[in-house]
């Protein structure tokens, strides 16, 4: 089940809250947000809820048995042996069907039981940080399996994460309060998430389509800037999307994007996009790699893995490592080449630079193959370009006009600026500003979920 | 027991935790002191209440006049399909199509979309007062084996034959498309049809006689058929190229319906916009009955297509795999075959008073052998008439064609029916076409 899915919207959401709210918060609480969570989840099919339960049980098993022993070699035993559980419960639905494709198996597609169930990475690496963080003793074992249930599985963040953190989430197992104030923010964050998915995100999605098959300059320089665009919006606003609904359930799950398109440079950019999995691999690879504090050729080597990881939890294919490289290439060059002078830069070319450098990255990302990925890049210098500008291209800069206005503008600080102003304007009637907004927002989106059927989720294929 | 602000007992530490490990980072909420605003509250969630009590409670609707389709029932369960979710998927599918208030949704989208100056929705152009749909890619393997095959026919029955594409309005009518739209082509398609001609068979140049009267009315608004008149210019054109004389003078014109919304509206949920419907009769005009199936009428108009969303089903009604109309006409001897998709609807009233019989089939519903109908109709020429989106990407014709005589096609093509350019050495080979290759 997707958030956007009208079903969702009118049926799972209000009735999980309203039965949770007047109902279950006081006594079965988190049973109950686990139970609708196993139903979420076996919306997508009975496989993925085995799935599910098997990974949980196994997270469960070996974080209260890292709890009860104390032999550290015991104890390291069961890490190693959950994390290989884990890696090939990954390798068998995410990586195998890619890899062997060409098998007779998979002749007539991947199986029912071997699809990839919606978000195995992200709940799988919510369970190793449960597993890490408990052996490491930063965190106690989960007290019950529904406590684990809520922290990996929870409706909210099953699909598309964030990736949990479990020592920084697990004390909001038992103490959850839903307030007013959590309430309004959660109603904010969905719908500002909503209107980023469906009417930005969805709506450059149909100038991709048409731009797809472009020769001219100015065709490949949309489209690559349109995947930049429109993997941001479907994702943050997924995520958005996500911490609202938390929230509406009184969790409290942390930004996954800060304006990732404002930074400075490529680790400023990697320090805003997609926080949860940068935090990951920092937490759980980068740092018991030994981080920075080696020496400088095993810093460089530690930077590259954990980036060709990075690229490999994307995805099975070439151009996804490639991608992983590209960015450990950027990091290192900023650290290596540009070092301190970088800041000496002036601040638009520091702008241009990330948003060039990402259009590169997206661009090999996005393309089902690298050769077309670099095919694309190559016209933007001409190599193969038909020609400065095509009737496509045009038509889609003219009318997506609103739409790319729109679309700048949300990834700048501008909405903060206006929603400042209004709040000055409108003074003591800002509440009422405030909710006519959403309404209208929520109506807009609603709209245009209804006409198109709104696309998946980008991410939900990770 | 410590307690937090609010009541609730605050977590107890863990005495196994490592202190030399790294201290757990807690997360800033830059916006734990902003004040709430209760009203999205009371605005959100009755909403969402509301809709789920109105939806589930709203009896079930088969079908969407706006969108012009039927909409889901809600599935029954099956253990297969729980297991592998199809029964979920068919379930989201369903409470999306019977969403009450779905209409004024899908309407409003169109005119934000509009304000916001979209100038496509789902392959429909935003002219000014005018929808008009993007043409479809040529599939090159489906259009040449298309028209070889008509040629194979025409040789082998030896069958007068006329061959006539129908462009889309975006191909004859530039004016009304948006600046910079980005048309698909269909040039190698109209391109090859000259090249066609030989004893048996005659390509009509409708996109020429099509262009010289773009200003006029002559494709829907919110359509993507043909008006009457346009069909009218055609048939001039046809009756021209056989050395036989028809003029649009010789026919009345009556305005049937005035609030017409096509195809072209149900898929962008347009607002405001409509169109006429005229039909033509001949000032002679023969008697005639029409034979679809089981009903026989004596006229070629379905007028309750009037009360329906449709309207263009006035046309021969719906479409139907075999249409047999016999004239009063005095031109005895002229029994004609039509291969054709619904543009034929609107062009067969200008033919009336000159065939004694007219048998129509629609390769997309027709299951039968073709030998049936040549032998028993006594068809004396035959005429193709398709729009070009059609003709390109629709392998019916050339499907039912290969039912003549146990196989039209060459052997070996029918092994590679997929490569176009099999199908070009093949017709070079037989010599009866001289195809202009692209």
């Amino acid at each position: 089940m997707a958030f956007t899915d009208l079903i969702f919207l009118f049926v799972f959401l209000p009735l999980v809250w309203l039965l949770y709210t007047f109902g279950f918060k006081k006594v079965w609480g988190n049973p109950f947000l686990f139970l609708v969570s196993l139903i979420f989840c076996a919306w997508g099919s009975l496989y993925s809820l085995v799935v599910l339960l098997v990974v949980l049980a196994a997270t469960y098993a070996a974080a209260k048995g890292l709890d009860a022993i104390e032999d550290e070699e015991e104890r390291r035993k069961i890490v190693v042996y959950t994390s290989a559980f884990f890696l090939i419960v990954l390798l068998v639905y995410r990586y195998l069907p890619v890899w062997f494709s060409f098998l007779p198996f998979f002749s007539n597609g991947v199986p029912a039981p071997l699809r990839m169930p919606a978000g195995l990475s992200f709940y799988l690496f919510s369970c190793f940080s449960c597993v890490f963080d408990v052996w490491n003793h930063r965190a106690p074992a989960p007290k019950s399996f529904v406590d684990l249930g809520i922290f990996a599985g929870f409706f909210a963040r099953l699909n598309m994460g964030p990736i949990a953190h479990y020592a920084h989430d697990y004390e909001q197992f038992a103490h959850h309060p839903q307030t007013t104030l959590k309430n309004s923010r959660g109603v904010e964050l969905f719908l500002q998430g909503m209107f980023m998915k469906v009417i930005i995100a969805d709506g450059i999605d149909g100038y991709i389509a048409l731009l797809a098959g472009d020769a001219s300059w100015l065709g490949a320089i949309m489209l690559s800037l349109m995947y930049l665009l429109r993997i941001y919006f479907d994702f943050a606003g997924y995520s958005r999307m996500a911490r609202g609904l938390g929230s509406l359930f009184g969790f409290t799950i942390p930004a996954n994007f800060n304006k990732p398109y404002s930074a400075l440079s490529v680790q400023d950019f990697w320090r805003r996009w997609h926080i949860s999995l940068t935090d990951w691999f920092r937490d759980y690879v980068y740092i018991p790699l030994g981080g920075n504090r080696v020496n400088k050729s095993r810093w460089m080597l530690n930077i590259l893995i954990v980036w060709l990881l990075t690229g490999l939890w994307h995805g099975a294919t070439l151009h996804f490592l490639v991608w992983g490289l590209l960015q450990a290439g950027f990091i290192l060059m900023e650290k290596n080449v540009f070092g301190a002078k970088m800041s000496s830069w002036p601040r638009a070319l520091r702008h241009v630079y990330v948003i060039v450098s990402q259009m590169i990255a997206w661009t090999i990302f996005t393309c089902p193959t690298l050769l077309s990925g670099l095919g694309l890049i190559g016209r933007w210098f001409g190599i193969g370009a038909s020609g400065f500008a095509s009737p496509a291209s045009l038509f889609a800069l003219t009318s997506g006009a609103v739409l790319w206005i729109l679309a700048i503008i949300g990834c700048t600080n501008l909405p903060k600026v206006i929603n400042g102003l209004l709040r000055r304007i409108s003074g003591s009637s800002y509440a009422w500003v405030q909710a006519v907004g959403y309404a209208l927002c929520f109506f807009i989106a609603l709209s245009s979920l209804v006409s198109s059927s709104s696309l998946t989720f980008l991410y939900a294929v990770f | 027991m410590p307690n937090t602000k609010n009541g609730a007992p605050a977590p107890k530490s863990n005495p196994n935790l490592n202190d030399a490990s790294k201290p757990v980072r807690k997360k800033k909420t830059s916006r734990t002191n902003k004040a709430a605003n209760p009203l999205l509250i009371w605005f959100f969630i009755p909403v969402l209440c509301l809709g789920m009590i109105i939806n589930l409670v709203w009896p079930e609707r088969a079908y969407s006049n706006v969108e012009n389709r039927p909409l889901a029932h809600i599935p029954s369960i099956t253990s297969n399909g729980v297991s592998t979710g199809s029964w979920m998927k068919d379930v989201t599918t369903w409470f999306s199509d019977q969403l009450v208030g779905r209409n004024m949704f899908f309407h409003t989208n169109y005119l934000m979309q509009k304000a916001a100056g979209d100038k496509e929705i789902d392959d429909v152009f935003l002219g000014s007062r005018s929808l008009i749909g993007q043409p479809k890619k040529l599939d090159d393997a489906v259009w040449k084996k298309n028209l070889q095959g008509i040629t194979l026919l025409a040789n082998q029955a030896q069958l007068p034959t006329s061959v006539m594409i129908v462009p889309g309005s975006a191909q004859v009518q530039p004016n009304k498309l948006p600046a910079n739209a980005p048309v698909n082509s269909q040039e190698k398609l109209f391109e090859a049809l000259p090249g066609m001609e030989d004893i048996y068979v005659t390509p009509v140049d409708v996109r020429r006689i099509l262009q010289g009267h773009q200003g006029e009315y002559i494709y829907y608004n919110t359509d993507h058929h043909w008006t009457s008149l346009g069909a009218g210019f055609a048939a001039e054109e046809f009756f021209a190229g056989r050395d036989e004389e028809m003029s649009l003078q010789d026919f009345n014109s009556y305005q049937v319906s005035s609030d017409f919304q096509g195809t072209y509206a149900s898929k962008t949920g347009s607002v405001g916009l409509s169109d006429d419907i005229f039909i033509y009769t001949a000032k002679a005009d023969p008697l005639y009955t029409v034979k679809a199936g089981d009903s026989l009428t004596t006229t070629m108009y379905d007028k309750s297509s009037l009360e329906r969303k449709d309207q263009y089903e006035l046309f021969l009604g719906r479409n139907q795999a075999l249409v047999q109309i016999e004239t009063t006409s005095t031109e005895l001897g002229k029994h004609l075959l039509i291969f054709k998709d619904s543009y034929a609807n609107a062009f067969v009233q200008f033919l009336l008073p000159y065939y004694r019989t007219i048998t129509i089939v629609d390769p997309r519903y027709f299951y039968d052998d073709i030998d049936l109908i040549l032998s028993s109709y006594s068809i004396s020429e035959v005429l193709y008439l398709f729009s070009s989106d059609n003709f390109a990407t629709d392998a019916s014709l050339s499907n039912v064609l290969d039912t003549y005589e146990n196989g039209l096609y060459p052997a070996e093509e029918e092994q590679d029916g997929d490569d176009s350019e099999g199908a070009d050495e093949s017709l070079k080979e037989q010599g009866e076409s001289e195809l202009v290759t692209p």
